[in-house]
C-alpha cells in the first residue's frame, strides 16, 4: 500500500516539476536595474515643420530598458518650452509627436528650437534642433488680441490715480505685437483699479461648461517684483440685457447684481512675466444669482477683466505704497475640449 | 454539471442513509470529530463575587439670592449632586486558590434626565487591583499592583489629611457607611469620637506596584511602592516619565519602634531637555509606648528641584505625646517646624512654598487640577503646613454624661511667604463647593476655590515687601472645642454636639486667638447638631451653624463703603467714634438643616436633609447668596 | 430535475439519525471567569546622538476581562467577556476604557449539532485556513513566554486559528459498514463589515465574506479522507467601491495510518487549487487579474509509540498564482506604514523606526487580525522561505523535521530542515533557492545533576540561506542567522532567574517585491543587509502556575545596520507584569 503511494507520488511530484513555466514574475530585473543603453538613435521626423499647415513632429528612439524620458523643446527666440515625458523603452513615433503647441508661454514662433532628449535617472542627453517655418493655430474663439488696438465693443473704465496704464502697448506682448496694459497704483483705500469689457454672442457654442475654457495671457511683475496681493477678477455675464444700455456709464450694464453672472479670480497674479491661464467655464461661482445659476456658455453676452489689488494704504499692505499693480493680459480664446495649451 | 454532482450527492448519502438504519450505533464512543471551532472545556466555578452598594441621591437646589454672574438658572433638580460618585457601585473581587485576588470598583451612574439623554456611563469608580501573598522562610510578602490603591506611611511622606475629626455628623458623604441602626452613627460619636470615614482617609491615592514584607530577619519588616499619585499627572501623554516612589524600613525593638522612610517624586517638565521638578524626603521615625503614654517623632530632610527653584535642604520634625484615653485628663500634645524647602505633596502637611509643583492638567473634567491651599493657609488643630512651627495641645475630661475635649495651637511661619491667606469655610462649605464644583478662583470675587466637598478662599494682603511677598511673618492661632452630650427625653435618647472652631491670622505672636481688627483674619464658627430619636429606626436631626469671619485694614477692602450693615462697626462706633472701622472681610454664614434618618429595613436607609443657607458680606456687596437644599439619600448595601 | 434532487438531498440529510457529542449538563445557570492585568514599561534611548526622541518613556495599565457564562437551558452557552482597562496614570476614572471584547453563544440542537455563533477562533487546513506562527517562532519555545502570551491573547491567537465572527456548526455520523465516520462542519463568518470610507464623499467599504465547509470521513482503521473548501467574497452590493475580491479555496486529503508494534507511521497526500478574482460593478460585470493556481503535498510521519521520537519528511508544491487569503494573511505586516508603538520615530532626522526583533518579540499592536487578499509585505532577514507558512506560493521543495527527547529527561532536541525553489523567478527566469536549517535544544541539568529545583537552558538556532544565481543585477545570496539561548534557575519556590538572548543577523543581498492592489509584482526595491537585531532579557519571574505570574524584567535591545545614512537603535526596557488568568 504503502509503495503504492509513493509511486503515486513520485508521478505527480515529477509532472509538476516538468510542468513548471519558463517566465517570471513582475517586471524584468533587467530593466529596473540593468546598465542603460540607447538602442536606436533619437529621429526626428520633420526638422522644418510648418505648423500652420497642421504639420507634426514625430520622434523616434529605442532604448534596452524602461525609463523615465522627457523631451524638451525650447525656442531659441520666444524661449517658449514645450516638454513631452513618458515612461517606456521605446519612444514609438505613432504616439510621441509635437503639434507645435506649448506647454509654457509664450507661443511658438517661426523661429530654431533647440530639443533635448533627457532621462531621469540616467545622465545621457541627446540633442538636435528644428526650425519652425509656420506658427500653430490655435482653434478657438477668439475674444481679444489687441492687435488693432481695443475692440470697438470694449469698454474700458479705469479709476484716475497714480500710472494708470488701461490701453494697448507693444513693448512685450505675449502673442502678436500688441497687449493691453491693466495697471497702476491706487492713491486711496481702494481695491478696485479698472476693468475691460467685452461684448459676445456665444450662440453658436454647443459645448457643456465642462467642456468650455476660459484662456487668458497675463503678465505680472515689474522688474522683478509683484505687487501684494493683485488679482484679476473674471467675470461672464449670461443676462440678455444690453451691453452698454446706458451710455453715461463708464463701463458695460450687464454685470448687475440682479443680473446672472459668474466670477473667477485669478489671486494672485504673483509671477514675473507672461503666464496662460486656462479656466473651465464650471469652475466659475456665482456672483450674483439673477439666473438659472447653470453656466450655459451659449448664453454668455459679455466677459469683464476687472484689475485689483490690495491698497497701499490699507493696514494690510503698505508695501503697495512703493510698486505699481501691474496685471498686463493678451490673447482672451474660449476653447472647446481642451484648454490652448493642451491643444 | 451542477446537476450531475448533486446526482451523485444525492446517491452517496441515500447509501450512507441507507447503511446508517442498518448500522448505526450510540453516539457515546466517538473519537473528538472534526471542528473547525476551538474544543471547548467548561468549568462551571464562579471565580468572582461582587458586593457594593446602590445610592441614589435626589437633589433640589432653590437659590433666592445669587452671585450676580448667575446665569439666571436658579432652580437645579439633580439625580445626585454632581460630585463624581457611583449610584450603583459593584466591587468585583476575584480569588484564586493561591489567595490571588483581582479587585475592580465599577461606578455605574444615571442622571435621569430623560429617556432620550445619553449621560448613563460605566466606569471604574478608583481602578483595579492585583493583590497576592507569599509566605517564604524569609518572611511574608504581600505584593499588589494597579490601583487606585490607598498607601499611609509616615506623617511627612505619605500621610492623609488627619486630624483630630472634630466635625458635624448632620452631612453625609457617599462613602459614609451605613450602620445597622441610625442611632449607632451618633452613638460611636459621642463614645468614641471617631466615625468610619472609609478606607481614603488618612491615606493617599497611589497607581503602581506595592511591596510589603513583614516577620523579616531582624525584626524587620518593610512596605513600598513605585507608581503615581495624582500629583503626578501630566500635560504630555500617559507615557510620561512622572513618578513617585518611596519606602519604609522598619525595625522594632521591645517598645521601641525605629523606621527609615524615604520617597522621591518627579515630574517631566520637557520630554526632550530631561528637566524635572523633583522633591526627595529622608526621614527617621522613633515612637515609643508605655503604659499610659505614648511618645512618636518623625525627623528629617528634604530637597526640592526644579527648573525655577532649587532647595537644598530643608528639615522638618514631628513631634508628638499623647497619653492613653483611660486617664481622667487625657492629653495629646503635638510640635512641628517644617521648613519652607521641605516640599511634599503627599504627606500630612501643606504645600505652601512652592506652586509650580501642582500639575497643572486637568480632571474631573476640569480644566486645571484642583489645587488644596497654598497662600499661608489658616487651619485647624492638627492639621500643618511647610514654612511653619508649632505647637498644640489637646485634652478632653467627662462630666458624667457631658464629654467636653478642647485644644489650642499657636504656630508661626519661618520665613515670609506670599502676600495673601487662605482660610477654609466650617459652614456652608459643602453648599458653595456644589455651587461650581472643582473649580479654581471663582465667584464675584475670583477668590474661592472648590475642592472634593470643600471650599476655601485667598485673601491679599496689602502690606507687601519689594519682591510682592508679606512684609511680615505671620502668626496663626486656633482654638477647637466640642461637647458632646447624651440623654433621654421621654423616654428617647438624643444627642446634642456642640463645636466652635475659633482661628485667627496675626502680624505678630499672640499666645490666643483673638476676633478683633488687630488680627489679619478672624474666624468663629459655632456648629450645633441634635440627633433625636423618633423611634428605633427613626432619628430626627438638626443642625445650626453660624461663622464669621473678620479681616483687619491690611487685608482687601470690599467694594461698600458704608459700614451700616457691619454689627462690628455699629459696636465700635457705639463706644468709640474714631474707632477704626471694618471695611474689609465681614462674612457670616449661616446654615439651618433639618432632616431624618430611617432604616428601612436590612442594609437599607434612607436620609432626608433640608438645608437653609445663607452667606452675606456687608462689605462685599456681591458675596450675598441665600437659598434650600433637599436632599434625599436611598442606600442599599448588598 | 435540479429541484427534484435537491429535494431529496434535503429529505436526506433530514431524516439522518445525527449523533453529536453533547455538553456536560451543569447546574449553575451563571458563572464568571476572567483575566487580570498590570503591564508596567519604562523605555529609554541609549544611542547618545538622538536628541529629539524623548530620553525616557514610561506607560502601562491595569485591564480585567471578565468572562460571564450564562446558561440558560442545559447545553446552551452564551459567553461575553466585558474588559475595563484602566491607563496607568489615569485616576478617579480618567483613562479607562471598557469595551465588550467578545460575545459568543454556542451549545448543542438536541443532542446533535453543535453551533457556535458570534465570536469564534477557526482553523481548517493549513492551505485553506490557517494561521500561521509569526516570525521568529522557533518551535513555538517560551523564550520570552510573557510577552508572547500577551501579544496572543490581546490578537486572539488560539492554536494557529484566526478569530472570526460568524456562525459555525458541525456534526457527524457513525457507520459500521462501507466507511466508519463522516464527519461535516460549515461556518460563515464576517472578517470585515461594511463602513463609510469617506464622509464626505458617502463612500463605504463593502463586507467581506469568509466561508467554508470541511468533510471528513475515517474510510477504515487506517484510511482517512477530508475535502475543505474556503472562499472569501467582499459583496460589492454592500458598498460602494467599484471591486470586490473573490477567492475560493479547495483542497482533497488522503490519510494513511499504519500502526505497528512500537511505531505509528503516517503518510498524507493533498492537493486543491484556487481562484482569486476582482469583479467589477461598473458597466458589466468584467472579472480581472484572475489566478488560478493549486498545491500538492506530499507528508509522511514515523512515531515512536512512547512518543520520545519523531521525524516527518515529505514535499510540496505550490504554484505561484495559488491564493489562499485566509492560509496565507500573515500576523504581521512588514510594510512601513505597520508603525511599532515604542519609539515610533528615531534618531535626529526623526526616520521611521523599522519593526525590528524586540518589535516583533513584544509589541502587541504591530500584530494583525484580519485575513488579507493580497499578499501581505514580509522582511527577508526574518522569513524569507515560507514567508506565508506552509501556503506559501511559488515554492516546490522537500522537508524534514522531528524530535527527541532523552529517556533520562536530560535533554530534548527538535531539528528542522528543508531545501525550497521558487517555481517560476521574479524578474528574471532564474529561481531562488532556499536552504533552512533550524533546530532547538534544551538542556535539563537539575535532572542531570539530579536537583530539586528547576535548572535548564535552551539553544535554539535557524539559518537560512537564500541564493539566485545569474548575473550580478540576477545574484541574490542571503544569509540569515537567528540565536536563542536561555538559561533559567529556580532560586526560590516557583521563583525563576531567566536569562534570555536573541541575536538575528542577516548578511547580503536580496529583492523586496513591491505590489499593486490587484497583488501583482509591480517593481523590485534592491536590498543590501548586514544588519544585526538583538534582544537580551534578564529576569525573575514568580511563576504560581501557568497563567498566574509576576515578571519583572530587564532589556537591551536594538539594531545595527551597518549602512551608511541608516542611523543604529539602541534602547533599554524595565518591565513588570503581573498577570492571573481565573
Amino acid at each position: 500500500m504503502t509503495k503504492n503511494y509513493i509511486k503515486c507520488f513520485i508521478l505527480i511530484f515529477l509532472s509538476f516539476v516538468a510542468c513548471t513555466k519558463d517566465e517570471f514574475e513582475g517586471p524584468s530585473l533587467q530593466n529596473l536595474y540593468g546598465d542603460f543603453s540607447i538602442s536606436s538613435p533619437f529621429i526626428i521626423s520633420n526638422s522644418t515643420p510648418n505648423f500652420t499647415n497642421n504639420e507634426t513632429v514625430k520622434f523616434f528612439c529605442d532604448f534596452n530598458k524602461s525609463v523615465d524620458w522627457k523631451i524638451t523643446i525650447k525656442g531659441l527666440q520666444t524661449g517658449s518650452i514645450k516638454e513631452i515625458t513618458g515612461f517606456s523603452d521605446i519612444i514609438d513615433s505613432n504616439v510621441v509627436s509635437w503639434n507645435g503647441n506649448t506647454s509654457k508661454v509664450p507661443f511658438f514662433g517661426e523661429e530654431t528650437c533647440a530639443l533635448e532628449l533627457s532621462f531621469l535617472t540616467e545622465p545621457d542627453t541627446l540633442r538636435d534642433t528644428l526650425i519652425i517655418t509656420g506658427n500653430k493655430i490655435y482653434d478657438g474663439i477668439l475674444v481679444a488680441d489687441f492687435e488693432n488696438g481695443i475692440p470697438q465693443d470694449a469698454l474700458v473704465f479705469h479709476q484716475f490715480s497714480m500710472n494708470m496704464t488701461f490701453d494697448t502697448a507693444s513693448d512685450d506682448p505675449l502673442n502678436g505685437n500688441s497687449y493691453f496694459k491693466m495697471g497702476g497704483r491706487m492713491g486711496w483705500n481702494e481695491w478696485f483699479l479698472g476693468s475691460i469689457d467685452f461684448p459676445l454672442d456665444m450662440s453658436s457654442v454647443n459645448s457643456s461648461a465642462e467642456d468650455f475654457y476660459i484662456n487668458l495671457g497675463v503678465l505680472s511683475g515689474i522688474n522683478g517684483e509683484v505687487a501684494s496681493d493683485q488679482f484679476i477678477n473674471i467675470l461672464i455675464s449670461e443676462s440678455n440685457y444690453p451691453f452698454n444700455d446706458d451710455l453715461s456709464n463708464n463701463a458695460s450694464d450687464v454685470f448687475q447684481d440682479t443680473m446672472e453672472v459668474y466670477k473667477y479670480q485669478i489671486r494672485p497674479v504673483d509671477w514675473v512675466g507672461w503666464n496662460m491661464v486656462s479656466v473651465r467655464y464650471d469652475q466659475f461661482e456665482v456672483k450674483s444669482s439673477g439666473g438659472n445659476n447653470i453656466r450655459q456658455p451659449k448664453n454668455i453676452t459679455a466677459i469683464k477683466l476687472q484689475c485689483q489689488s490690495c491698497p497701499g494704504l490699507s493696514a494690510n499692505c503698505p508695501e503697495n505704497m512703493g510698486i505699481d499693480v501691474r496685471t498686463d493680459v493678451d490673447f482672451l480664446i474660449f476653447t472647446e475640449g481642451a484648454d490652448i495649451l493642451n491643444q | 454539471m451542477l446537476k450531475i454532482n448533486l446526482k451523485y450527492l444525492t446517491f452517496i448519502l441515500l447509501i450512507f442513509q441507507f447503511s446508517n438504519f442498518l448500522s448505526q450505533t450510540s453516539a457515546g464512543d466517538f473519537l473528538t470529530p472534526f471542528s473547525s471551532n476551538i474544543k471547548y472545556t467548561k468549568n462551571p466555578s464562579s471565580q468572582f463575587s461582587f458586593t457594593g452598594y446602590y445610592r441614589f441621591l435626589g437633589f433640589v437646589r432653590n437659590q433666592k439670592d445669587v452671585f450676580p454672574n448667575n446665569s439666571g438658572k436658579t432652580l437645579a433638580i439633580l439625580s445626585g449632586d454632581q460630585f463624581r460618585e457611583p449610584m450603583l457601585l459593584l466591587k468585583l473581587k476575584g480569588l484564586t486558590k493561591d489567595k490571588i485576588t483581582i479587585g475592580a470598583d465599577f461606578m455605574l451612574n444615571s442622571l435621569y434626565k430623560g429617556p432620550e439623554s445619553d449621560n448613563n456611563n460605566l466606569t471604574l469608580e478608583l481602578g483595579i487591583n492585583l493583590r497576592t501573598s507569599f509566605n517564604t522562610k524569609f518572611g511574608k510578602f504581600n505584593l499588589s499592583s494597579g490601583g487606585v490603591n490607598w498607601y499611609r506611611q509616615s506623617r511627612l511622606t505619605v500621610w492623609g489629611n488627619r486630624t483630630f475629626n472634630r466635625q458635624s455628623l448632620y452631612h453625609r458623604r457617599p462613602q459614609t457607611r451605613l450602620t445597622n441602626t441610625p442611632e449607632i452613627r451618633y452613638k460611636n460619636y459621642y463614645e468614641k469620637g471617631l466615625i468610619d470615614d472609609g478606607l481614603r482617609y488618612g491615606n493617599r491615592a497611589f497607581q503602581g506596584i506595592f511591596i510589603q514584607g513583614q516577620d523579616i530577619p531582624f525584626n524587620l519588616s518593610f512596605k513600598g511602592v513605585i507608581g503615581k499619585t495624582p500629583f503626578n499627572r501630566s500635560n504630555f501623554n500617559e507615557l510620561s516619565n512622572n513618578y513617585t516612589s518611596c519606602f519604609k524600613i522598619n525595625k522594632k525593638i521591645n517598645d521601641f519602634n525605629l523606621a527609615y522612610n524615604f520617597l522621591n517624586s518627579s515630574n517631566l517638565v520637557d520630554t526632550l531637555s530631561s528637566d524635572f521638578r523633583r522633591y526627595s524626603i529622608n526621614t527617621l521615625e522613633f515612637s515609643h509606648k508605655m503604659k499610659s503614654f505614648h511618645f512618636s517623632f518623625e525627623g528629617g530632610f528634604g530637597s526640592y528641584n526644579s527648573p525655577e527653584n532649587n532647595f537644598e535642604f530643608g528639615e522638618a520634625i514631628i513631634a508628638n505625646f499623647k497619653t492613653t484615653k483611660n486617664l481622667k485628663f487625657p492629653i495629646d500634645l503635638q510640635a512641628y517646624r517644617i521648613a519652607p524647602e521641605f516640599v511634599n505633596l503627599t504627606g500630612n502637611f501643606l504645600n505652601t512654598t512652592v506652586l509650580e509643583v501642582f500639575p497643572d492638567v486637568g480632571a474631573n473634567n476640569r480644566a486645571t487640577t484642583i489645587r488644596p491651599q497654598f497662600n499661608s493657609p489658616i487651619i485647624g488643630l492638627g492639621r500643618h503646613t511647610n514654612n511653619r512651627q508649632g505647637i498644640s495641645i489637646n485634652a478632653e475630661h467627662s462630666f458624667k454624661r457631658l464629654k467636653i475635649n478642647a485644644g489650642i495651637g499657636v504656630s508661626s511661619e519661618i520665613d515670609t511667604s506670599a502676600a495673601s491667606l487662605s482660610y477654609r469655610y466650617n459652614v456652608n462649605s459643602e453648599t458653595l463647593s456644589r455651587l461650581y464644583l472643582f473649580a479654581r478662583d471663582w465667584g464675584p470675587y475670583n477668590n474661592l476655590n472648590s475642592t472634593y466637598r470643600n471650599i476655601f478662599e485667598n485673601v491679599d494682603l496689602v502690606d507687601t515687601n519689594d519682591s510682592g511677598l508679606a512684609n511680615f511673618k505671620k502668626y496663626f492661632n486656633s482654638i477647637e472645642f466640642q461637647a458632646k452630650y447624651n440623654g433621654t427625653l421621654f423616654n428617647h435618647q438624643f444627642y446634642i454636639f456642640l463645636l466652635t472652631r475659633f482661628n485667627s491670622c496675626s502680624k505678630s505672636f499672640f499666645p490666643l486667638p483673638k476676633y478683633n481688627l488687630e488680627m489679619l483674619i478672624s474666624q468663629l464658627s459655632n456648629e450645633l447638631d441634635l440627633s433625636f430619636e423618633l423611634n428605633k429606626n427613626t432619628y430626627l436631626v438638626l443642625n445650626v451653624g453660624i461663622e464669621r469671619v473678620i479681616g483687619n485694614n491690611q487685608t482687601e477692602i470690599g467694594d461698600n463703603n458704608s459700614s451700616l450693615g457691619s454689627p462690628i462697626n455699629l459696636i465700635h462706633h457705639f463706644f468709640n467714634e474714631n474707632s477704626t472701622r471694618n471695611f474689609e472681610r465681614n462674612q457670616r454664614n449661616t446654615l439651618f438643616g433639618c432632616g431624618i434618618d430611617f432604616k428601612i429595613g436590612e442594609n437599607a436607609m434612607l436620609f432626608f436633609r433640608q438645608n437653609f443657607y445663607k452667606y452675606y458680606d456687608p462689605n462685599f456687596v456681591f458675596n450675598n447668596l441665600k437659598g434650600t437644599e433637599t436632599m434625599l439619600e436611598l442606600k442599599f448595601l448588598f | 430535475m435540479k429541484n427534484h434532487f435537491l429535494k431529496i438531498l434535503l429529505f436526506s440529510i433530514s431524516v439522518f439519525q445525527l449523533e453529536i457529542i453533547s455538553f456536560t449538563q451543569q447546574n449553575e445557570k451563571i458563572w464568571f471567569d476572567g483575566l487580570g492585568r498590570s503591564y508596567f514599561s519604562r523605555d529609554n534611548v541609549v544611542s547618545n546622538g538622538d536628541t529629539i526622541s524623548p530620553n525616557n518613556m514610561s506607560g502601562g495599565y491595569n485591564l480585567i476581562d471578565l468572562n460571564v457564562h450564562v446558561n440558560p437551558i442545559p447545553n446552551i452557552e452564551v459567553f461575553g467577556q466585558v474588559r475595563v482597562q484602566n491607563q496607568f496614570g489615569g485616576f478617579f476614572g480618567s483613562g479607562t476604557q471598557i469595551d465588550v471584547r467578545q460575545l459568543t453563544a454556542r451549545g448543542t440542537f438536541k443532542n446533535k449539532i453543535k453551533f457556535s455563533v458570534g465570536d469564534i477562533y477557526l482553523k481548517q487546513n493549513r492551505f485553506t485556513l490557517y494561521n500561521y506562527d509569526e516570525d521568529l517562532n522557533l518551535y513555538k519555545s517560551d523564550f520570552y513566554n510573557s510577552y508572547k502570551s500577551i501579544i496572543d491573547y490581546e490578537n486572539f491567537y488560539e492554536e494557529n486559528r484566526w478569530r472570526l465572527q460568524g456562525l459555525q456548526v458541525d456534526f457527524s455520523y457513525k457507520f459500521d459498514r462501507f466507511i466508519r465516520t463522516l464527519e461535516f462542519d460549515f461556518f460563515t463568518t464576517r472578517p470585515r463589515g461594511s463602513s463609510q470610507i469617506n464622509s464626505a464623499l458617502n463612500t463605504f467599504q463593502s463586507d467581506m465574506l469568509l466561508s467554508g465547509a470541511t468533510i471528513y470521513s475515517k474510510i477504515s482503521n487506517s484510511i482517512s479522507a477530508e475535502l475543505n473548501y474556503s472562499t472569501l467574497n467582499e459583496l460589492p452590493n454592500s458598498g460602494t467601491q467599484l471591486k470586490s475580491v473573490k477567492n475560493p479555496v479547495y483542497q482533497i486529503g488522503l490519510i494513511h495510518n499504519y500502526n505497528a508494534k512500537k511505531f505509528n507511521f503516517n503518510s498524507k497526500i493533498q492537493a486543491g487549487f484556487s481562484e482569486r478574482s476582482w469583479s467589477y460593478k461598473v458597466g458589466y460585470d468584467s472579472i480581472s487579474h484572475r489566478k488560478l493556481g493549486m498545491f500538492f503535498e506530499y507528508k509522511s510521519e514515523l512515531s515512536k509509540m512512547d512518543t520520545l521520537f519523531n521525524i516527518s519528511w515529505g514535499s510540496r508544491y505550490v504554484d505561484p498564482n495559488f491564493r489562499s487569503s485566509a492560509a496565507q494573511s500573515r500576523r504581521i505586516d512588514m510594510t512601513e506604514s505597520n508603525l511599532t508603538t515604542i519609539y515610533t520615530t528615531y534618531s535626529n532626522d526623526a526616520v521611521i523606526r523599522p519593526i525590528s526583533v524586540f518589535d516583533i518579540i513584544s509589541d502587541l499592536n504591530i500584530y494583525n487580525q484580519n485575513i488579507s487578499p493580497t499578499l501581505m509585505n514580509f522582511n527577508p532577514i526574518f522569513s524569507n522561505a515560507l514567508p506565508y507558512g506552509d501556503a506559501t506560493p511559488n515554492r516546490i521543495g522537500v522537508f524534514l523535521k522531528g524530535f527527541y527527547k532523552n529517556k533520562k529527561k536530560y535533554f530534548d532536541i527538535n531539528f528542522s530542515t528543508s531545501f525550497f525553489s521558487e517555481v517560476i523567478g521574479q524578474g528574471t527566469s532564474r529561481k531562488r533557492t532556499f536552504l533552512t536549517f533550524s533546530q532547538l535544544t534544551k538542556v535539563y541539568l537539575n535532572e542531570i545533576f539530579n536537583h530539586k529545583k528547576e535548572f535548564n537552558f535552551s539553544l535554539g538556532y535557524l539559518n537560512q540561506i537564500t541564493n539566485r544565481e545569474g548575473d550580478s543585477i540576477e545574484f541574490i545570496n542571503l544569509n540569515s542567522n537567528h540565536i536563542d539561548f536561555k538559561m533559567e534557575k529556580e532560586l526560590l519556590d516557583k521563583v525563576y532567574f531567566n536569562f534570555s538572548t536573541k541575536r538575528v543577523k542577516a548578511l547580503g543581498n536580496e529583492y523586496l517585491t513591491v505590489r499593486d492592489g490587484f497583488d501583482e509584482i509591480i517593481t523590485f526595491q534592491q536590498v543590501d543587509y548586514n544588519r544585526i537585531d538583538y534582544l537580551h532579557a534578564l529576569g525573575l519571574k514568580y511563576q504560581f502556575k501557568k497563567d498566574v505570574y509576576i515578571d519583572i524584567q530587564y532589556n537591551f535591545w536594538g539594531s545595527e545596520f551597518n549602512r551608511a545614512n541608516f542611523y543604529d537603535f539602541d534602547f533599554q526596557r524595565l518591565l513588570f507584569i503581573f498577570s492571573i488568568k481565573l
